[in-house]
């Protein structure tokens, strides 16, 4: 479904002088820098799919998006989004995809909701009967009732992010690109975003390539993910395979002892363990190597615990360690 | 056809949503005709006719030639949402729609063109109604062939101001351009004094070049100085330069999107 194959995007940057004297300087003869935003990307998303691109600020994402919609040219590689070359065959390309861009808005600032809803109908040429069918659908899922006749410049930013990806979806799109569609949500709208992405991709089978730096967007959405870090791939899988990668399945135990211990890991379990004390509170991170349910059966054999929090491999961790790697 | 349709109807609405903002405007610029009108009051005062006009065709002249400058040029300048669409890096959703860039920007274009030329007829209308020396135009003739000549003058119009807003992908600024693109066209094309005003070797210069087609040729048709066959004369250069700027547009912004650089996030 969509196709990225040594993908490669390079800018120019003018560089401009410092102070007055550098402003003049530039004027005559500005210095380039060459910028790789993205280098060399390869990628496969099969139909239906929900993947996660992730990677830090100005690692390529969003620029990788942009040539997947056609909006950008690529410097080498190609890129193919069902079948089509969107550089090549943009138009024909924009009927085939949905886009939302959550930096910046796609309807018109001055005019209500419903109305960008009749614009985009006539202009993607949307019939009757399914321009109706996903409004009410939209309407419904997304809560738009209450604002859907106010100007988008009106407009809450989660009221206005629920309208842009409706926008998005009128026409049926086959793919969609959502670059950072959740950034500055409250939690209620962000769930309810979340939901209408799920129920899209799997009631209708829309492949969608979601950008984000929330991951409990993707934690609660992508099956897999694709991490870019300075415009490169560093990682293309699934989420616990991320985890099994780099974080060695590592996990923590947090004991809350009933009275003050100084007792002491076996030798062969401490080698895999480590132990942090504060008064009642101990906790344990260990590797593989040793079992959770070891280390319990040790520390209740002691003494008499009052509490037990075990945390898997924390996703944010992961990622922090892809992204400084 | 029916796809750019929705550009037309977006900007007819935000134009109405502005109607306002769009009246004061309006106002300065009419008392830029009452600028010139003491200026050539002053001029008159010494001499019979200039250029050919007596006083009244004169005033005739200012009161027709700023409508078409207004109706052509005043709130509805193509470069500008040009360039702040790239400035701001919302081109992302023009180039995500299924339509051609150029296309998509003239029929917005005549969407805010059409509330200000419903404005800017009207108080044509009222002036001539209410001022003495301002005509009517000088036969059913001229009228009809005035419309024909405002509209390709306002296609050559759009086409200037689209090159110059295209530049934008280059230079990433158009407050400069724009202002001596307009000082250019103030003077070039009869806005500013009437061309046959001009000196001799000044007006061999506007022959040549396109912008005399935007707002003289309309308003000498409608004032009746030129007779049918030289009209259509006229018409035939205005179509002329209608299409080489169109399709020079559009092969300026076929290599401007490919040079896009989307600014922001």
């Amino acid at each position: 479904m969509i196709e990225a194959k040594h993908l490669t995007k390079d800018y120019t940057v003018h560089l401009k002088g410092k102070g007055l004297s550098g402003m003049v300087k530039s004027l005559v003869k500005s210095e380039k820098k060459i910028v790789h935003a993205v280098q060399d990307v390869n990628f496969s998303i099969g139909e239906g799919e929900l993947v996660g691109y992730i990677g830090p600020n100005g690692a390529g994402k969003s620029t990788t998006i942009k040539m997947l919609t056609g909006i950008l040219q690529p410097s080498e590689g190609s890129v193919s989004v069902c079948g089509i070359d969107p550089a090549k065959n943009r138009i024909q390309n924009a009927m085939n995809i949905g886009a939302v861009f959550g930096q910046k808005t796609q309807l018109w600032w001055d005019l209500p909701v419903r109305e960008t809803f009749e614009l985009l109908k006539r202009m993607y040429q949307i019939n009757d009967k399914v321009y109706q069918r996903n409004l009410d659908d939209y309407m419904s899922f997304l809560e738009m009732g209450s604002f859907a006749d106010q100007p988008v410049r009106q407009l809450s930013l989660g009221q206005r992010m629920r309208a842009e990806i409706a926008a998005s979806l009128l026409h049926d799109p086959k793919v969609l690109f959502l670059d950072e569609p959740t950034i500055g949500l409250d939690i209620n709208v962000k769930l309810n975003m979340r939901e209408f992405i799920k129920k899209i991709n799997e009631e209708r089978g829309v492949t969608v390539l979601l950008t984000t730096h929330d991951l409990s967007d993707i934690e609660s959405l992508a099956r897999r993910i694709i991490v870019i870090n300075h415009g490169t791939l560093g990682f293309d899988g699934t989420i616990e395979a991320l985890a099994e990668k780099y974080s060695d399945g590592k996990r923590s135990i947090r004991f809350t002892l009933q009275e003050e211990h100084d007792l002491a890991l076996p030798a062969e379990m401490a080698a895999h363990c480590l132990v942090k004390r504060d008064g009642r509170h101990m906790t344990i991170v260990h590797d593989k190597a040793v079992e959770a349910a070891a280390i319990l059966g040790f520390i209740m054999s002691k003494t008499a615990i009052s509490d037990i929090d075990i945390k898997g491999p924390q996703i944010e961790d992961v990622v922090l360690e892809v992204y400084n790697s | 056809m029916k796809r750019y349709m929705a550009f037309f109807r977006s900007e007819l609405e935000t134009a109405m949503a502005y109607r306002g903002d769009f009246f004061f405007s309006f106002l300065a610029d009419f008392i830029l005709i009452l600028v010139k009108l003491a200026v050539w009051s002053a001029v008159f005062q010494h001499r019979s006719t200039v250029a050919g006009f007596d006083f009244a065709q004169m005033m005739t002249y200012l009161f027709v030639s700023q409508t078409v400058t207004n109706i052509y040029a005043f709130k509805n300048d193509a470069s500008r949402p040009i360039s702040s669409k790239i400035r701001k890096g919302t081109i992302v959703f023009d180039l995500l729609r299924p339509v051609e860039f150029t296309k998509a920007r003239l029929f917005e274009n005549l969407g805010q063109t059409m509330v200000v030329a419903m404005f800017n007829l009207a108080f044509l209308l009222g002036c001539i109604l209410l001022i003495p020396n301002v005509d009517l135009p000088a036969s059913f003739a001229c009228a009809g062939l005035f419309v024909l000549s405002m509209v390709c003058g306002y296609v050559i119009m759009f086409c200037v101001c689209l090159l110059s807003g295209l530049l934008t992908f280059w230079t990433m600024n158009s407050w400069g351009m724009r202002n001596i693109r307009n000082a250019i066209i103030a003077f070039f094309s009869g806005s500013l004094v009437p061309i046959g005003a001009l000196p001799e070797w000044m007006q061999g210069i506007c022959n040549v070049l396109p912008f005399k087609s935007i707002i003289y040729t309309p308003t000498m048709i409608y004032m009746g100085q030129y007779d049918v066959r030289e009209s259509l004369i006229q018409i035939s250069v205005q179509l002329f330069w209608a299409a080489f700027l169109w399709i020079a547009a559009r092969l300026l912004c076929g290599a401007a999107l490919k040079r896009v650089q989307v600014n922001g996030g």
